[in-house]
């Protein structure tokens, strides 16, 4: 009795896992290997790599890997700097700081599907109070179509989507600025540190490792969101603002082919491996933290 | 130490089994009451105000029966149905779109009503259209069944703002040629007017085809599957249709305009055009003035034909899955009986399916005369539908309107488009008229003759 107890106690969380994790993912990679459409239920059959060729073949795949680059580098890139700069305004006390901070980080609060649509409405052409705010300022003489044009409906979504990360890179950096003890600085300003140097050789040393895995987990987080892109434009016009993420969403959900969304979602599985792996070897990840 | 944790571990598991049993029994064991589920696929607060109204009267009537109201937004409607039936937790009683029969019977999703229907004692009421086209010709003869009663009669005819037209000197269009020119003359940027609600997006592409159905005499296939959108003179249609967008008749934002967007740039004085269906009268009168609009018969072809799309808008049919089949079909009978569906109509203005309906004054006048002016036209002839085969499921949600937008985008050209949506249709076409060879080919035919 007592040498299977422990076997007994890990069952319960064991068994969740298996349920919530091992199990969707192996019928996923299941479904990428079959001929598996909502539409034709009573035709579903392995088919070998014909799901991978199909979405490999297909005449979009170009653009949308190159969105989806764009729309990554662009986002995370955007919120890491203002979220750097919301952190650094935000780590000396000021009066009413709290209250700030409480409203300055609203945005990660908000569900993601009021967000977009806001911004749908903030974006639209004819009624919305971008275009009505920049034609009154004189600023365009002619509407902006934000969401319908081509070359700007990704922008546009990748607008909207920056805006509600810069929080979280806030918050974190935030956090691991208010954990560096204060006798550096001053340390530092003894021996003639400018404000410069302070930050560069202080500041950002400590917060390295957290700025690392930030990154790290929000181009993952970026990398597979694709409810803006949904709710803002449905990939549209003409898959111009698709990336791998959405057009995932859209192939299982609006195609109801579950095979090749399952196809894309495996490779996409590799790709972000690939990414991470790389990310802490060029980093030197276990290194970072010591000085 | 030991013991403690056996037990806690036993009553947790206790606990577990015995709020899952007690979650099974409460719903299907208390036996009293039955509940039944129903999925409106087009909500908007004027339905569910009316789904509310009749529920409670049915439920005063079968007070054994309970009915829950789920909605679904229209263009998500399809895919949570399909995904529905798959996992069989399809709704008791749901409301479906024609076209989707060609995906959801091959897929067993929905319950035969046949018998049902030809034991029903309000049959013979039925119009001569509803009949004879929808359920006869559409359901019956191509899928040997009937599987939906339709909750009412839509009509597509062209809204139109009169004052625009009075200003610019112009005359109500009667055919297609005429159209074109309104929508270029009515067209002035530096007002913000565009002659014309063009619907490039979720659906826009039926409207493409509504117009080469004037070029093709309402047919969709050749005689051996071919689709007709490999003609050439398809392809002029397309062309000549598209330009409104490309010419700009349109605004350059409605290449991603679904249904909503389309309705709300006319009835916001954006467009002067909009091809539509009867239940917009109603959004219609609520928003715009009095007299400065009206509904005209669809534009009719050079052969004095009109090709018009006009069918059952929506239909109330049983899932497979459902456990309450009688209840359910009691329902579908208290939704569809004169009063209700008279009732339904007016509210959503459309037309009702019952004979004795069609005598209510209401229906002849004002803009919904438009439609039944259109409706009986002798010269009326419902264009044949795109086919029965499971892939216009897939066509229709993700690949008509995306081949079109990229031509509208100048990244693909109309020969290619043609070609890629042809061959689409006429693969998909072929393959199911040889696994079912005695289901004809669709065909355009004038239902009284």
């Amino acid at each position: 009795m007592r040498k299977n107890e422990p076997y007994l106690l890990l069952f319960p969380s064991f068994f969740l896992l298996f349920i919530f994790l091992a199990y969707p993912l192996l019928s996923s990679i299941m479904y990428a290997f079959q001929s598996y459409k909502l539409t034709a239920p009573n035709d579903i059959a392995f088919n070998g790599i014909e799901n991978f060729k199909a979405v490999l073949m297909d005449n979009n795949f170009p653009l949308i890997m190159k969105n989806t680059i764009i729309w990554v580098v662009l986002t995370v890139g955007a919120q890491f700097v203002l979220g750097l700069i919301l952190a650094l305004a935000l780590s000396r006390p000021f009066p009413l700081r709290n209250v700030y901070q409480a409203v300055v980080f609203l945005p990660w609060a908000v569900s993601s599907f009021v967000i977009g649509l806001t911004f749908r409405w903030f974006f639209n052409t004819e009624y919305g109070p971008v275009n009505d705010i920049l034609l009154k300022l004189g600023i365009i003489h002619d509407k902006i179509y934000f969401l319908s044009d081509p070359k700007m409906a990704l922008y546009s979504v990748i607008i909207a989507m920056a805006w509600t990360g810069i929080p979280f890179f806030a918050i974190m950096l935030l956090a691991a600025m208010q954990s560096i003890p204060h006798e550096i600085y001053e340390a530092a300003e003894m021996d003639g540190a400018g404000i410069i140097s302070r930050f560069w050789n202080v500041t950002f040393s400590y917060i390295k490792q957290t700025i690392l895995i930030t990154l790290l987990l929000r181009t993952i987080w970026v990398f597979s969101s694709a409810e803006l892109i949904y709710i803002m434009t449905t990939g549209g016009p003409a898959n111009s603002s698709n990336t791998l993420a959405s057009y995932m969403f859209m192939k299982a959900f609006a195609s109801l082919n579950y095979g090749q969304a399952a196809a894309i979602g495996l490779f996409f599985m590799v790709l972000l491996l690939l990414f991470t792996f790389v990310f802490l070897r060029l980093t030197k990840f276990e290194k970072a933290g010591n000085l | 130490m030991n013991k403690r944790m056996f037990g806690l571990l036993a009553i947790s598991t206790a606990l577990l089994v015995t709020t899952a049993c007690s979650n099974g029994g409460g719903n299907g064991g208390s036996g009293k009451k039955i509940e039944i589920s129903f999925t409106d696929v087009a909500p908007s607060p004027e339905r569910e105000k009316f789904f509310n109204e009749i529920i409670a009267d049915f439920e005063k009537e079968n007070t054994n029966i309970k009915v829950k109201l789920e909605t679904v937004p229209w263009d998500q409607a399809f895919a949570k149905l399909t995904t529905q039936g798959q996992s069989k937790t399809m709704p008791d009683v749901v409301n479906v779109y024609p076209a989707w029969l060609t995906s959801f019977v091959p897929a067993g999703y929905l319950e035969p009503i046949s018998t049902q229907y030809d034991t029903w004692d309000k049959k013979d009421n039925l119009t001569a259209f509803i009949k004879n086209v929808t359920i006869e010709k559409q359901q019956r003869e191509p899928y040997k069944d009937v599987y939906y009663i339709p909750d009412a009669f839509m009509g597509g005819a062209m809204f139109i703002r009169t004052d625009w037209m009075k200003e610019a000197k112009l005359e109500l269009p009667k055919t297609w040629d005429e159209l074109f020119n309104v929508a270029e003359k009515l067209t002035d940027p530096s007002k913000n007017r565009y002659g014309y609600s063009f619907r490039g997006a979720r659906g826009g592409f039926d409207q493409i085809f509504a117009y080469i159905f004037s070029v093709t005499k309402g047919e969709s296939y050749e005689a051996d599957g071919t689709s007709v959108l490999l003609r050439p003179e398809a392809l002029a249609a397309f062309k000549r249709y598209t330009d409104m967008y490309k010419k700009s008749y349109a605004p350059k934002d409605s290449i991603n305009w679904g249904y909503q967007e389309m309705v709300q740039g006319f009835t916001s004085g954006v467009t002067g055009m909009l091809f539509q269906t009867t239940e917009v009268v109603a959004t219609a009168q609520a928003s715009m003035k009095d007299g400065t609009w009206t509904v005209i018969p669809s534009p009719t072809d050079a052969d004095g034909n009109t090709y018009g799309g006009a069918g059952a808008s929506w239909g109330y049919s049983i899932s497979k899955n459902s456990k309450n089949k009688e209840a359910a079909w009691k329902f579908i009978e208290f939704l569809s009986k004169p009063e209700s569906n008279n009732k339904y109509s007016k509210t959503m203005t459309m037309i009702p399916i019952m004979q004795d309906s069609l005598k209510d004054p209401e229906f002849g006048q004002g803009p919904m005369k438009g439609f039944i002016d259109g409706l009986n036209d002798p010269k009326l002839i419902p264009p044949a539908d795109y086919g029965k085969f499971p892939e216009l499921g897939e066509f229709r949600e993700s690949i008509m309107d995306a081949e079109v937008q990229k031509y509208l985008l100048g990244t693909q050209s109309a020969e290619d488009t043609m070609k890629h949506l042809g061959d689409f249709l006429t693969k998909g076409q072929q393959k199911f008229m040889k696994d079912h060879p005695d289901t004809p080919v669709p065909h355009a035919a004038n239902y009284k003759g």
